[in-house]
């Protein structure tokens, strides 16, 4: 049996002379939260259709070990019946699904709607929507979850909201396939994640494991007065910084990580934006 | 085809129509003129019946179902549900079905306000559900190109008028005119009903209106594949 839920290798999509993903080759694991990161018009959600049969590649071959009917999608363009009401809406993904409707109760109190089941989705405000929108991507514990920048635009509480459910779904054995141009988002919530430019990979890895690849080679040693001063990482400067007549006013010292949006710049030239 | 995703699609499209009056009004349309015609004693019912069973047939089907099929497409529904494992063939099938549905519940309430005898009710039905199943197809054709409600009402105005044609016929006396429209499914099942209501419903006199409304049966399926393999269900 396979550990790994995505697999694919070489895919290549183009639209007329645009090519739109090169040579993209990446697995992601059972279980894990796995980032597609990239700024607006890198490749991102044309990967996703690739991956959930919405678009066929040009070339190279993709495996998802998941049925259609065990995974769940929620991008830009998921849509939800305004004129019915919130719980409405959830019982036909129930249904659809065959899901039990004593989920519905269960999935609309984690997402924080349940006092709200009775509003139409068209008097719901944004974030309330999409909360919504990931119940229904979720009613059926998929095995696999794609979401397309699910917390774009949204307040930080609604977003932390979002963050609490995801990773919930992640202990529950759910492997999560997020995009997103959101660096903090991505630091915070994905045990991997690639870096996707003009539809290549330019980099993979875990973000701890990035950030201290392109880790700058200096630090910083800030002193009580508020003065800093930035020394080669190496020991012989730190130890000369350190034996210097200001040793007993240092107030801390500090390696200089570069964190995922510095990271993306340096291999790129382009902000995540 | 599942059944349990029909179902679930049937109660929750009549749930969402009920609640949609701009779309519900093309429901309520052909009882209102069943209750205006019935009420002026001039008119023989055979007739009244008829020109509300034409209104019903050439408007209800085309313009609810290139409607409702729209507004998925315009609210991303229908992307959400073909992600959530349900395939086109169920949701047209379940669109057609409360279109068909919304036809037989007018073809009910036309026949009663219109007073006709209770024996000629089967034949009445049967006619009436072979003439819609054709147009529904022509309303699908009009939901598979539209991308949004706007432009399915736009798209449907000229179905609408052809099978409305025969309801011109009675207000100009051209024979040409008439002659052409005789080869319109509506104008079919009216020559069907004129049968009927004469007692002459024998093979020879319904065999060419039938074979009419069997063409353009056939039409309508070609024409709503080729824009089912050409455009899909979600362009």
């Amino acid at each position: 049996m396979t550990d790994y839920m995505i697999q694919t290798n070489g895919l290549n999509i183009a639209f007329g002379d645009k090519q739109v993903l090169c040579d993209i080759s990446f697995d992601v694991k059972k279980s894990e939260i796995f980032g597609f990161l990239g700024p607006s018009g890198a490749g991102k959600t044309t990967t996703i259709k690739i991956l959930t049969k919405q678009l066929k590649q040009t070339a190279g071959e993709c495996t998802v070990n998941a049925e259609i009917s065990e995974i769940g999608i929620l991008s830009d363009n998921s849509g939800a019946y305004e004129r019915l009401t919130v719980y409405r809406n959830l019982c036909f993904f129930a249904e659809l699904s065959k899901t039990d409707k004593a989920q519905v109760e269960e999935i609309l109190k984690k997402v924080k709607l349940w006092e709200d089941r009775n509003k139409k989705v068209k008097d719901l405000s944004k974030g309330m929507k999409q909360r919504l929108l990931l119940a229904c991507a979720v009613i059926h514990s998929p095995k696999l979850l794609f979401l397309d920048e699910p917390t774009a635009a949204l307040d930080p509480a609604t977003t932390a909201e979002i963050h609490d459910m995801l990773r919930s779904l992640q202990a529950n054995g759910t492997t999560i396939f997020l995009t997103t141009h959101n660096m903090e988002e991505a630091d915070k919530m994905c045990d991997r994640v690639a870096f996707l430019n003009k539809g290549e990979i330019v980099e993979l890895g875990a973000p701890s494991d990035l950030k201290l690849k392109y880790a700058k080679n200096t630090v910083e040693i800030l002193y009580e007065d508020g003065n800093a001063i930035t020394v080669d990482k190496d020991a012989a400067s730190i130890v000369a910084a350190l034996s210097s007549d200001n040793l007993a006013k240092i107030r801390a010292i500090h390696s200089h990580e570069s964190d995922l949006a510095e990271i993306f710049l340096s291999l790129t030239g382009r902000e995540l934006k | 085809m599942r059944f349990y995703k029909i179902k679930a699609l049937i109660k929750l499209g009549l749930e969402d129509l009920t609640k949609n009056m701009s779309v519900f009004v093309y429901v309520l349309l052909p009882i209102v003129f069943a209750l205006l015609y019935s009420n002026i004693d001039t008119l023989p019912k055979s007739f009244t019946f008829s020109i509300c069973m034409l209104m019903n047939i050439a408007m209800l089907p085309v313009s609810l179902m290139g409607t409702i099929v729209a507004e998925e497409k315009e609210k991303h529904t229908l992307r959400t549900l073909m992600l959530n494992d349900v395939k086109a063939s169920e949701i047209l099938f379940a669109k057609a079905s409360i279109c068909v549905l919304f036809v037989i519940i007018d073809d009910l309430i036309i026949f009663f306000f219109t007073g006709l005898p209770m024996e000629q009710f089967a034949i009445y039905q049967l006619i009436g559900l072979f003439v819609a199943v054709a147009v529904i197809l022509f309303g699908a054709f009009v939901g598979l190109f539209a991308k949004n409600q706007m432009s399915a009402g736009l798209l449907s105005m000229p179905f609408m008028v052809l099978f409305l044609a025969p309801m011109f016929t009675m207000m100009v006396d051209n024979k040409v005119f008439s002659t052409i429209t005789d080869y319109i499914p509506t104008a079919a099942m009216m020559n069907l009903f004129d049968c009927v209501a004469l007692g002459s419903f024998d093979f020879s006199s319904v065999i060419k209106p039938f074979a009419v409304i069997a063409a353009w049966l056939v039409i309508s399926i070609i024409m709503f594949n080729i824009a089912y393999k050409k455009v899909g269900v979600d362009n």
